[in-house]
């Protein structure tokens, strides 16, 4: 068996492959969270290819998890089981659901739930010229002093947000799969963020400024200005793994919000935005 | 809403200042809520020993020129903090 080893914010997971295969899904998934070998992983996943040979297991601790083809939806299988696994053992900071990118060399975070438009939001952000971190999640330790971590993954793109992708993206061929970087389906696809961000550089900089986002179908776009105090409730209901941290992370949360510029951004569509957001970014400069 | 019950809050909360307003978080609950400064001054009033009626009338007494939106506005907040389970509403004052 090979072996491809996850790493975020210090946790190592490892999976087990066979085949040529797995190890090209394994690499288009977490090709900027590739670790090296430890001594010890925190958690070990094992794909194992079926009798029929199109399909493949994804078995942890001697449990069937997932069984298909792999595809959109066994990525996200696979991202759901990792990001869980991350989620239930973080103790040494937040980790909250957002997106990132990075704007004029500055952090933009974007905290949302799901359904709010957060991953069609940093999606569009790539597009204007914004530097793709994470559309998925961040880990912002306690210790101020250790490096943000980004969550890098590929962009996982909702069937009803892919027409946005391909405006963004000005390609005729984006869910062609012959080149097998990439996985697209009925159910949406799974995209190499260098398609969109071939400059892509890592930063372990904390975000500098929140936007969080609201979709609303025919909403004008609103940027308005979010206090603290509003800041860390809407940044707790983000926060995915409050219930390991003493006093759920809430004083963080709060030194957080003290310290950094939030915003709202209501809108229905992206009309607007490259000037609105230009305005925001010399105001919070 | 019945003004004569006794707003009473969820114990074990942690609570943020910010300038006048306050971030409110429980987390068996694992609710936030954010209070503006009016929310925030009904907050401080509900102490577990007075009314609504009593809070609002402590309001109206304090901010007269308001007086035609204190009880709409002292109704909202504590229906939005029962709705979060952040508040209870006694039918007196609890024992202590």
């Amino acid at each position: 068996m090979s072996e491809f080893i996850v790493t975020f914010a210090g946790g190592d997971i490892c999976f087990q492959y066979q085949d040529e295969a797995a190890a090209s899904f394994l690499a288009l998934l977490f090709a900027d969270l590739h670790g090296t070998t430890a001594a010890e992983y925190e958690k070990v996943f094992v794909f194992v290819q079926t009798r029929d040979s199109e399909q493949y297991c994804l078995l942890c601790d001697g449990e069937e998890l997932f069984t298909g083809q792999l595809d959109v939806a066994f990525a996200a299988t696979v991202f759901d089981r990792v990001i869980f696994h991350f989620l239930d053992t973080k103790k040494g900071g937040l980790a909250i659901h957002a997106g990132a990118v990075i704007c004029q060399g500055k952090v933009v975070m974007l905290p949302g739930q799901s359904g709010f438009g957060k991953s069609s939001l940093t999606t569009w952000l790539i597009g204007y010229s914004c530097s793709y971190l994470t559309d998925e999640l961040v880990f912002l330790p306690e210790d101020n002093s250790q490096p943000a971590c980004y969550f890098t993954r590929p962009l996982c793109i909702k069937t009803g947000s892919l027409p946005v992708v391909e405006e963004i993206a000005d390609q005729d061929d984006l869910l062609d799969t012959s080149g097998h970087d990439r996985i697209a389906g009925s159910n949406g696809a799974v995209l190499p963020h260098r398609l969109f961000n071939p400059d892509y550089t890592p930063t372990p900089d904390p975000p500098e400024l929140f936007l969080f986002p609201a979709y609303q179908a025919g909403a004008s776009l609103v940027i308005e200005k979010v206090s603290s105090a509003r800041g860390v409730a809407l940044l707790m209901e983000c926060a995915v793994n409050a219930r390991n941290l003493s006093g759920h992370g809430f004083q963080q949360v709060a030194e957080i919000a003290r310290n950094t510029p939030m915003y709202r951004v209501v809108y229905g569509s992206f009309a607007g935005m490259d000037v609105a957001l230009a305005e925001l970014l010399e105001i919070t400069e | 809403m019945n003004l004569n019950r006794v707003p009473v809050l969820e114990a074990d909360y942690y609570l943020e200042r910010f300038d006048d307003e306050i971030t409110v978080y429980h987390p068996t609950l694992t609710t936030a809520v954010y209070l503006n400064e009016t929310g925030a001054l009904i907050w401080e009033l509900c102490d577990g020993t007075r009314n609504i009626a009593e809070i609002i009338g402590l309001l109206e007494e304090a901010y007269p020129e308001n007086r035609d939106q204190i009880q709409s506005g002292v109704v909202d907040i504590i229906a939005q903090l029962v709705e979060k389970k952040i508040v209870t509403l006694a039918e007196q004052v609890p024992d202590v």
